[in-house]
């Protein structure tokens, strides 16, 4: 994992322009996925993530959209390329699969079509060539009757059949970085159990990297290597899988990882949750973001924003008292204010 | 599919069946004496009533619309009282112009306000969205006989390119046909456009919202294949619904526009049969129109089932 990263944000900005004025829903976000990683990006809806994923793919409406800073992809800044050479990456070096499982595919068309579809635009493939791949992908998908399904049109299949087909249409061109937005929000546990494994399986057998987006920070721990944690627009944590939940080290961490349900946890009882809310696009704090919310804040929280700083080697954390946090030198005095 | 449309062609037997009896109740209790207007101010009173026993008005209500229903099933809609033939024939007669005309101008209607809907769509917000989309408000605002008065002084009167009025039947050659047809279609084709135009517009915006429309870019197609297999060709269902619906305007419409142009149509045979009180013809006629306003219908509803497979799937 020593060679460069398959993609490499720099201080990534997007900015809306709205009716309301402009919002920056990405504000310096910085991050990289080295070739063959998974990096998990967590957060509470809003913070980004989305947003981080489509500028990736250069998906934003650019009439609404202004970006800045660099995103390398091979070492080649997408932000900086025209609509042609955008659409060659896309869907072949860089592929995208989403959350939404009803809508993600057009009604219209067999999902067999739209598969090959994917590949006739990357490929001179013939069509019945491209037909063969599309079933061998289908098939890797573990579908039950493939050949009966690539003829079928969307709303004939299951949200997790759905899924499937998407991860295949995604992958059928061997792409080198799958870029999955909550692929499995919108599933039952056991589908998104199996889809999370497919996802995995299929990472190893295309020898891909995966930026995998979530709002679960449970799942995170099962596939990921590395983790960015968002809060509004900005990464405030940045770790191995291994150091992030050994010692997290930012108030809002530890608080998504208090949330998180646990096999132990009764479930008559209240889950933890962090108190308040993720502030608006139009009110961002001036100092640290997540001061508000947090049970640590203290004056210096609110007056000055904090910057991403290396913790340990390959930790990183935008909080001002992060180390006096760890070494259990400050109390969480008011959230127990809060809890009794 | 062929259950499907089964199914759309049974459901159009109780709307025909509600049509007669509004046709049948119109004609008939509407004032005015078919008799005395036909034997004129001077009749005796013998004369009428011999005549309305001989167009057997003299029968109760239910009976003559039994009998008219009776009829109109096996495809006889009674002869004219004007003319004395059938009413099946003269209506063909009227009904090819006004055909031709209605197609011809959906047609123009069609060919221009698709592609207008989406560019205003695309560009949405621009200055070309706001010509498109003020251009298509004045297509709404300009009544169809003003613009045909307007196309007749410029292209007939002042350029002398095209007849000034007049229709020519097919038999006569495609051409002439056309000739004399497109500033009457291009008339009546106008506001047609300004409502396609604008019914595409919305459509293609809503479509773009969709999520597949997003998959479709992220699968790296181009954007003339995002456009129009994945946008167009979905936003195509609401497009044939107002298609469907404006049917009956597009009619409405071609009266007006055939008036202007002098041509031999449906108007024309429905405002002289309401003269002569020819009760059989307008009850046909009328009868007929709604026939083929359901034909339509159903053929919009069949294309749908082509267009989108969960219609053609889901029974
Ligand atoms: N086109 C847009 N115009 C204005 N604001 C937007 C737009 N798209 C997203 N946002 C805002 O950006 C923020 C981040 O959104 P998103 O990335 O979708 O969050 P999530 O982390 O849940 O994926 C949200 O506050 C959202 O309202
Ligand atoms: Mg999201």
């Amino acid at each position: 994992m020593s060679a460069s990263p398959i993609i490499d944000i720099r201080n990534l900005r997007t900015h809306f322009h709205t009716e309301k004025g402009r919002v920056t829903a990405v504000d310096d976000v910085s991050f990289h996925v080295g070739r063959n990683e998974v990096l998990g990006v967590v957060g509470e809806s809003g913070c980004g993530k989305s947003v981080t994923s489509e500028a990736i793919m250069q998906l934003l409406n650019p009439e609404i959209t202004d970006f800045e800073g660099e995103i390398l992809f091979d070492g080649e800044n997408l932000l900086a390329l025209d609509e042609a050479r955008l659409a060659r990456i896309r869907g072949n070096d860089i592929s995208m699969i989403f959350q939404d499982t009803t809508s993600s595919l057009n009604p219209l068309y067999t999902v067999g079509d739209q598969i090959i579809e994917a590949l006739q635009a990357h490929g001179r493939q013939s069509r019945q060539e491209a037909a063969r791949t599309a079933l061998e992908m289908v098939k890797a998908t573990g579908i039950p009757s493939p050949e009966k399904r690539l003829s079928e049109y969307p709303h004939e299949l299951s949200g997790g059949m759905r899924q499937r087909i998407m991860i295949a249409m995604a992958l059928v061109c061997r792409p080198r970085l799958l870029i999955a937005d909550e692929p499995t929000t919108a599933l039952d546990v056991t589908t998104q159990a199996q889809i999370l494994d497919l996802i995995m399986q299929m990472k190893a057998e295309l020898d891909m990297a995966v930026v995998f987006i979530t709002h679960d920070i449970g799942v995170v721990a099962e596939i990921c290597d590395r983790v960015a944690v968002m809060y509004l627009g900005q990464v405030i944590e940045d770790s191995t899988v291994e150091s992030l939940f050994d010692a997290p080290l930012h108030p809002y961490t530890r608080g998504l990882m208090q949330a998180m349900p646990t096999i132990e946890s009764d479930p008559a009882e209240d889950l933890y949750t962090i108190r308040g809310r993720v502030p608006s696009l139009f009110d961002v704090p001036t100092g640290c973001r997540f001061a508000e919310r947090c049970p640590y804040a203290t004056g210096k929280c609110r007056a000055e924003a904090p910057t991403l700083e290396a913790a340990t080697d390959g930790h990183k954390v935008r909080c001002w008292h992060w180390k006096a946090i760890a070494a259990g030198e400050m109390t969480e005095s008011e959230a127990e204010l809060q809890a009794g | 599919m062929i259950q499907y449309v089964v199914k759309r062609i049974l459901s159009l037997v109780p709307v025909l069946g509600v049509v007669a009896v509004v046709v049948f109740a119109l004609v008939h209790l509407s004032p005015g004496d078919p008799a005395s207007v036909i034997l004129g101010p001077d009749a005796s009173a013998d004369d009428i009533r011999q005549l309305r026993d001989e167009l057997g008005l003299n029968r109760p209500v239910p009976q003559q619309f039994a009998s008219w229903l009776g009829n109109a099933l096996t495809g006889d809609l009674g002869t004219s009282i004007y003319s004395g033939t059938p009413v099946t024939s003269v209506f063909l007669d009227y009904f090819r112009p006004t055909l031709s005309l209605a197609i011809f101008a959906q047609i123009i209607g069609i060919l221009v306000a698709v592609p207008m809907g989406v560019f205003a769509a695309l560009y949405r917000g621009k200055w070309m969205d706001g010509a498109l989309m003020s251009f298509a408000l004045v297509g709404i605002s300009v009544p169809s006989f003003l613009m045909g008065l307007l196309l007749i002084l410029f292209f007939a009167v002042f350029l002398n390119w095209l007849p000034v009025a007049g229709y020519a039947p097919l038999s006569e050659g495609l051409g002439t046909h056309l000739e004399y047809l497109l500033l009457p279609a291009i008339s009546l084709g106008f506001i047609q456009a300004a409502l396609i135009t604008r019914i595409t517009r919305a459509a293609m915006l809503e479509v773009m919202n969709n999520a597949y429309v997003k998959t479709a870019r992220a699968k790296g197609l181009s954007r003339a294949t995002v456009v129009i297999k994945h946008t167009l060709r979905n936003a195509f269902i609401p497009i044939l619904e107002i298609i469907g619906q404006t049917f009956t305007t597009l009619i409405a419409g071609a009266v007006v526009v055939e008036f202007v142009f002098n041509i031999p149509g449906l108007g024309q045979l429905i405002v002289n049969s309401v003269e002569r009180r020819d009760f059989p013809v307008i009850q046909g006629t009328v009868l007929l129109v709604a026939f083929g306003y359901v034909l339509i219908n159903l053929f919009i509803d069949l294309i749908y089932g082509v267009v989108d497979p969960r219609v053609r799937l889901d029974q």
